[in-house]
């Protein structure tokens, strides 16, 4: 059934359809495995805070918004895609859509590489001199830029409300009671986020320099 | 009668048939034995003859008693049986008669007749042309309506099959131990089966052995009404098989009860 | 094997299913038409249920569809095979097809035919269904990939996701040649244009 050979029927837009729905087809099947990576990165970033291992959560949070980005800039890209190839007039976009279907593929590649195994990502619980080899491998790749500044904002985000979480249901229903203004609040309420953002950008710089040693 | 052999059953079974005497075992014994395409040739032509006729004079046998039976006569003459569902045009799956009558019968009786006839067909191969009374009410309540609402009783499925008497297909009511029967096949049913198919209404089967020791039966005997009632189709036969390879007794079970099934 | 294919016990049987006699193969011709009528509904009923496209007996001798555990009956590996071998003829309406030849290639030798595909809707069927999906969502003219048509999410809802990629085959041939489909690209990412 390898009919590569051109028939009257089937255009050079259509293959170009076709290469964009073979990605797209990949990716969905590539979505599903990760999210079975990400479910796992998330509960061993719960179990490290619990252990008090900031710098290993944050490591495990930070590899999975890497991969939730690269799985985000495919679809964004699919979607160009989708609207480039079914514009009507194809052969004034055919060459973008081509420079399209490789960016597409090379991302998928990474995303591929991704999908190497639940195996390595427990690893991150493990203490052993292999543990902390792989740590800092996700470190050195993370830190080339992988992840946006937006990104590395939210991950830290995420942690918090983990912490958040671990508290004693005391502890949270306390909060509520604390009489402030209004203005007062929203006025140091956002003092203290820079100040704890600060802080915990501190705290992961001392171990990665920790851990690098 | 154990002895069953698997041999037996070859694979000639599964040779095409022709459907049209593949659906009436009994009467078609003859068309049966005879696989020449003369024959068979023969019989659509007379089976279009008859067709013609039946659409010309449709009003006429539906209205006159005495002409259908007349009809029934010619029909049975050269041995057709107007109410097999494959042989002719006509809508499908249903019998030429059927469509010829069922369009033109407004009435509720003709309709209960139709109806019963289809239902009688369409069991006619589990339970070799033997359904009760009431398990033919139930699939007509189930099936399409006769329309009006109205709710078709036994004593009007009775008086239906009176109606359908003289196409000599065999239509007539039979009792059978303590229920009430539908002949649908001409070949009349001699003491000793309606016997054993009075004794399977209770157990819902019956063994050998049970006639033997109930009945006072020889072996001879119980092995021929058996065989007979196997061969009309009017039981079914199951063998079990113990762990260790052995054959319990055979026994021989009435379908009565089983649901029908779509044809292709 | 679909992600979605329901429990085994999802299958609802007939009341034939219980019937002592059906588990016997009829020596009466005429009687063991009408058991092989119901087999062959049976066998079709279990594999629509579960989303079995093809089937190896003797992965399901032991399931409930050839072993009624209540009724302690069950079916033989040749009486199964005898089942399959008429719903594959023209009198079983072509309801299965043998996907291996016998031992001896011989017609009629059962030995080595273990697994056949089940037709609840045969090919011919199927190019139907797909033909309605791709008329009712517009996509007529326009390009898909083979595996989306059954692996897709968008027909995740649909009877023929999960299909056996044999049987897409045999439909989508029938589509080329009812002049409705042609296929193209490379081996192993291939897709079809509907027209």
């Amino acid at each position: 059934m390898g009919n590569t050979s051109s028939t009257p029927k089937i255009s050079a837009q259509d293959r170009a359809i076709l290469d964009m729905k073979l990605q797209r087809d990949k990716l969905q099947k590539y979505q599903k495995r990760i999210s079975i990576l990400t479910d796992r990165e998330t509960q061993i970033a719960k179990e490290c805070l619990a252990r008090d291992q900031k710098a290993k959560a944050l490591l495990a949070l930070r590899r999975k918004k890497y991969q939730e980005s690269l799985l985000a800039k495919t679809d964004a890209q699919l979607e160009q895609l989708q609207r480039l190839t079914s514009d009507v007039e194809f052969a004034a976009v055919q060459k973008d859509v081509m420079y399209g279907l490789q960016q597409g593929t090379a991302v998928l590649k990474q995303i591929h590489a991704e999908m190497g195994g639940i195996e390595k990502v427990e690893r991150l619980l493990e203490e052993n001199a292999e543990a902390r080899a792989y740590q800092k491998e996700i470190t050195d790749m993370l830190g080339g830029g992988q992840l946006s500044n937006q990104d590395e904002d939210e991950v830290e985000d995420e942690l918090e409300a983990m912490e958040r979480e671990l508290l004693a249901p005391e502890q949270r229903v306390l909060l509520p009671n604390v009489p402030v203004t209004e203005v007062d609040t929203t006025v140091s309420s956002e003092q203290l986020s820079v100040r704890e953002r600060a802080k915990a950008r501190e705290a992961r710089r001392v171990e990665e320099e920790l851990l690098a040693a | 009668m154990s002895g069953y052999s698997r041999q037996g059953v070859g694979l000639s079974a599964f040779q095409n048939r022709n459907k049209l005497t593949s659906s009436y075992a009994s009467h078609g014994a003859a068309l049966q034995s005879s696989q020449s395409t003369s024959l068979t040739t023969q019989i659509s032509v007379f089976q279009s003859l008859l067709h013609s006729f039946a659409v010309q004079h449709g009003e006429d046998i539906k209205n006159n008693p005495s002409f259908r039976a007349e009809f029934a006569r010619m029909c049975n003459a050269i041995g057709v049986d107007p109410l097999a569902g494959s042989n002719l045009t006509g809508k499908k799956g249903r019998s030429w008669w059927n469509s010829v009558m069922g369009e033109k019968g407004d009435d509720f009786e003709v309709r209960i007749s139709m109806r019963v006839v289809e239902e009688c067909q369409a069991t006619r191969g589990q339970n070799g042309g033997l359904l009760s009374v009431k398990d033919c009410k139930d699939r007509l309540a189930k099936g399409h309506d006769i329309g009006g609402g109205i709710k078709v009783t036994e004593e009007d499925i009775i008086k239906a099959v009176e109606t359908l008497k003289p196409l000599g297909s065999g239509f007539s009511i039979v009792t059978i131990g303590h229920k009430r029967m539908i002949r649908s096949v001409p070949k009349e049913l001699n003491p000793d089966q309606s016997i054993v198919l009075g004794v399977i209404q209770d157990l819902g089967y019956v063994t050998a052995s049970i006639l033997e020791d109930n009945l006072g039966w020889e072996a001879a005997r119980t092995y021929t009404v058996l065989e007979d009632l196997l061969t009309d189709s009017l039981v079914w036969l199951s063998e079990k098989r113990l762990g260790n390879g052995k054959l319990e007794e055979n026994e021989y079970w009435s379908p009565t009860g089983l649901e029908g099934y779509d044809d292709e | 094997m679909s992600q979605s294919a329901p429990p085994a016990d999802a299958v609802v049987f007939p009341k034939s299913h219980s019937f002592p006699p059906f588990w016997t193969i009829q020596r009466v011709p005429a009687t063991r038409q009408t058991q092989f009528k119901h087999w062959s509904n049976t066998i079709q009923l279990y594999c629509r249920t579960l989303k079995i496209w093809r089937m190896n007996l003797s992965d399901h001798l032991s399931s409930p569809l050839f072993h009624n555990y209540k009724l302690d009956r069950w079916l033989e590996l040749e009486e199964a095979q005898m089942i399959l071998e008429w719903m594959a003829s023209e009198e079983g309406s072509k309801r299965a097809e043998w996907v291996n030849e016998s031992s001896s290639g011989k017609a009629g030798d059962l030995a080595g035919r273990t697994t056949a595909w089940i037709y609840w809707r045969r090919p011919e069927e199927w190019a139907d269904v797909i033909m309605d999906w791709i008329d009712s969502t517009g996509q007529k003219g326009s390009v898909v990939t083979i595996h989306e048509i059954t692996q897709g999410e968008a027909t995740t809802s649909q009877e023929f996701h999960g299909m056996d990629p044999d049987i897409l085959e045999k439909t989508l041939q029938i589509l080329i040649k009812r002049g409705k489909a042609q296929i193209f690209g490379a081996s192993g990412e291939q897709g079809v244009k509907f027209f």
